[in-house]
């Protein structure tokens, strides 16, 4: 049952990625990046779930706890998202400043313009 | 149980990737995170449930929701001219208004309109701040701006006011009509029925009258109009719509000594900033829609007459 | 303004075509059972982590105590995208001088204000309570942080500046940083004093607490950034 969680998750992660590859605006790809990443994340802590898992919190013996080990790794990985994502808001903000549109395929185009303009 | 949540995280994460407006695709992703803490709850892992919740719903929408705040509006910067947008009880009203509020709803944005003064029209396009001027403007408004004019959609005059007691003394110009200034002494040859263009600068046709008359500018039509009760200047310009509302504030005495003179025609319409060129090209066929259905001479009887 | 259409081209075809592959193999190795067999160490985690005595936590056990070095270098990618939104604030003043208030509803500034202090209560509980229940020092900061976020709300951003004061803030930050850094190294230079020997419980709570507030400043920095230049994107 849990398998059919963890599948229906990396269907998820392959939305995401595909949204991230074919959108045009800078901000639609950052939001597809966060649904890679929560599926992601997701995978890892339902690829180990057996159905009737507890939390593993609680001084008693060892029957039905949760594996902590997947759920000790993702947690660092949640802030390291956070932490990414607002360093690339950041950046869209730099390009929007100085290109003011969000629309990748027209910021390559004046990179390109500014780059020839500078070689000749 | 499990297995519903996750198809219900499927169909979130498509509706974020199908949505047109970044802040409901932000909104709907808050949402997708939500759930993904509900899940990591029912599965046993609280710790990651309170960072998820945490970062992910609370903190992270939030910092979308910051960045994007201009995002979906039709910023519209404009200087208070009654009858085509001017503020009564605190309502917004007027011509201008009708025909921005209809393409705003055609284009899937919020109005939002701002009044300023005329001199701070210019660094209000130049900076991203707003999309669209209105507010009986007409090519050649702002002097230094790169900006994309739509179509008119209203012929109106550029007219002067003058006292005839006072000749002599100085005349009084806006901002808007400075041009007036750097083109001294050079004919403009136009052609009186040369088809309209869109973006085409339709300036004035006879000048030579202000050739040898000193310009003072005034930053708006209030200040100018108590520097013509007062006797400072013995004329001003300005354009038939911003006239009409001049009358009214001039002296009863001054008033009836004054006299309109037609200085040449000026066309109103709005003005986009240089790097919207979709937008220009939107507003441009709905006014052209408007001009064909006769909707925009209803609105013209219905304001200007 | 901008419509988000797709585009595409081969390239990007040929990109997908292989993502939805590596999909679909993902998909068939879960259900051919291969799953990853981390059911092994992860009991190895649990048994030993019962051993630690008052620290009922397992999970915290794991990242608070056996791997303690991947909460540190988290730590560390967490302070480098601070720092990178700190140097871009110096960098780029904002455009905005008006101090204007961002929610004008009454009822949105009442309940910010009514509620701030219970999400900073909140916080401070989580950092206290890591090795009992769930929390961690990295929920705790951000809860803290959305505390501010509520204080920007109910006062206004101007005001969020006045009472934390950005010098002060970024010092206390790097001596939280350096602070938890320096237990992390006593902790590996004399594992038995710090760890065994006091059972954990005092250290642990101190490492805690420096780390929730290292990202409590770090959340500010990105908080108050955005605020600032807020609707810029």
């Amino acid at each position: 049952m849990s398998n059919f969680a963890a599948t229906i998750t990396i269907i998820i992660v392959v939305v995401g990625a595909i949204g991230l590859i074919l959108k045009k605006n800078l901000l639609m790809k950052l939001l597809s990046l966060s649904i890679v990443n929560t599926a992601t994340i997701l995978f890892f802590v339902l690829v180990v779930y057996r159905p009737g898992d507890r939390a593993p919190i609680g001084p008693e013996t060892v029957s039905q706890y949760a594996d902590p080990l997947p759920q000790a790794l993702v947690l660092t990985s949640i802030v390291i998202n956070f932490g990414v994502l607002a360093l690339s808001l950041l950046f869209t903000m730099v390009l929007v400043k100085r290109y003011h549109t969000l629309d990748l395929g027209k910021i390559e185009k004046f990179v390109k313009e500014e780059f020839e303009e500078e070689k000749s | 149980m499990l297995i519903l949540f996750s198809l219900l995280l499927l169909g979130l994460a498509l509706a974020v990737l199908m949505q047109e407006r970044l802040l409901n695709a932000v909104i709907l992703l808050g949402v997708f995170s939500l759930l993904s803490s509900v899940i990591y709850f029912l599965v046993g892992a609280p710790d990651v449930a309170v960072t998820e919740g945490a970062i992910g719903v609370a903190f992270v929408t939030f910092i979308y929701v910051l960045a994007l705040s201009d995002q979906g509006k039709l910023h519209v910067i404009a200087e208070e001219v009654p009858p085509f947008l001017f503020q009564e009880k605190g309502e917004l009203q007027g011509l201008e208004l009708e025909l921005l509020r209809g393409f705003a709803k055609e284009v899937n944005l919020e109005l939002e309109v701002e009044f300023v003064a005329s001199d701070e029209l210019n660094s209000l396009i130049g900076g991203r701040r707003a999309d669209v001027i209105a507010g009986a403007y007409f090519p050649g408004y702002i002097p230094e701006q790169d900006l994309n004019n739509t179509r008119s959609f209203n012929k109106a005059q550029l007219s002067r006011v003058v006292c005839s007691e006072m000749e002599g003394r100085r005349t009084g110009i806006l901002p808007e009509v400075e041009f007036l200034k750097s083109q001294k002494g050079s004919e403009i040859d136009m052609e009186e029925e040369s088809p309209f263009k869109v973006g085409e600068m339709r300036r004035i046709t006879r000048h030579q009258d202000l050739e040898q008359e000193e310009l003072v500018r005034f930053n708006s039509l209030d200040r100018m109009v108590d520097a013509y009760n007062r006797g400072e200047i013995g004329a001003f310009v300005a354009d038939s719509g911003r006239v009409s509302n001049a009358l009214y504030k001039i002296n009863t005495p001054l008033r009836e000594k004054s006299q309109i003179v037609a200085l040449g025609e000026v066309e109103y319409g709005f003005a986009v900033s240089s790097d919207e060129s979709d937008l220009l090209g939107d507003l441009d066929g709905y006014l052209e829609r408007l001009e064909r259905s006769d909707r925009i001479s209803e609105l013209l009887d219905k304001y200007l007459r | 303004m901008e419509m988000d259409n797709f585009s595409f081209s081969v390239k990007k075809t040929f990109t997908v075509i292989i993502v939805s592959l590596f999909g679909g193999l993902t998909i068939s190795a879960v259900f051919l059972g291969r799953s990853p067999d981390t059911a092994r160490i992860g009991r190895l985690y649990l048994e030993r982590g019962f051993e630690l005595e008052n620290i009922s936590n397992t999970v915290f056990g794991v990242y608070g105590m056996f791997r303690f070095y991947d909460t540190l270098l988290e730590l560390m990618i967490f302070s480098t995208a601070v720092l990178g939104i700190t140097i871009f604030s110096d960098l780029e003043p904002s455009t905005r001088t008006r101090g204007e208030q961002m929610i004008e509803s009454h009822v949105v500034t009442a309940s910010a204000s009514f509620l701030y202090p219970i999400m900073a209560v909140f916080g401070l509980y989580l950092a206290f309570s890591a090795h009992l229940g769930p929390g961690g020092g990295f929920a705790a900061g951000v809860i803290g942080g959305s505390g501010i976020l509520f204080l920007a709300l109910s006062k206004g951003a101007e005001e969020m500046g006045r009472r934390f004061n950005e010098h002060t803030m970024k010092r206390v930050e790097y001596i939280a940083l350096v602070f938890a850094m320096l237990a992390m190294v006593l902790g590996i230079l004399f594992p038995k004093l710090i760890f065994e020997d006091l059972q954990g419980i005092g250290v642990i709570i101190v490492v805690n607490m420096a780390i929730g507030l290292k990202v409590f400043i770090g959340t500010w920095a990105i908080l108050h950034f955005f605020v600032k230049h807020r609707g810029e994107v």
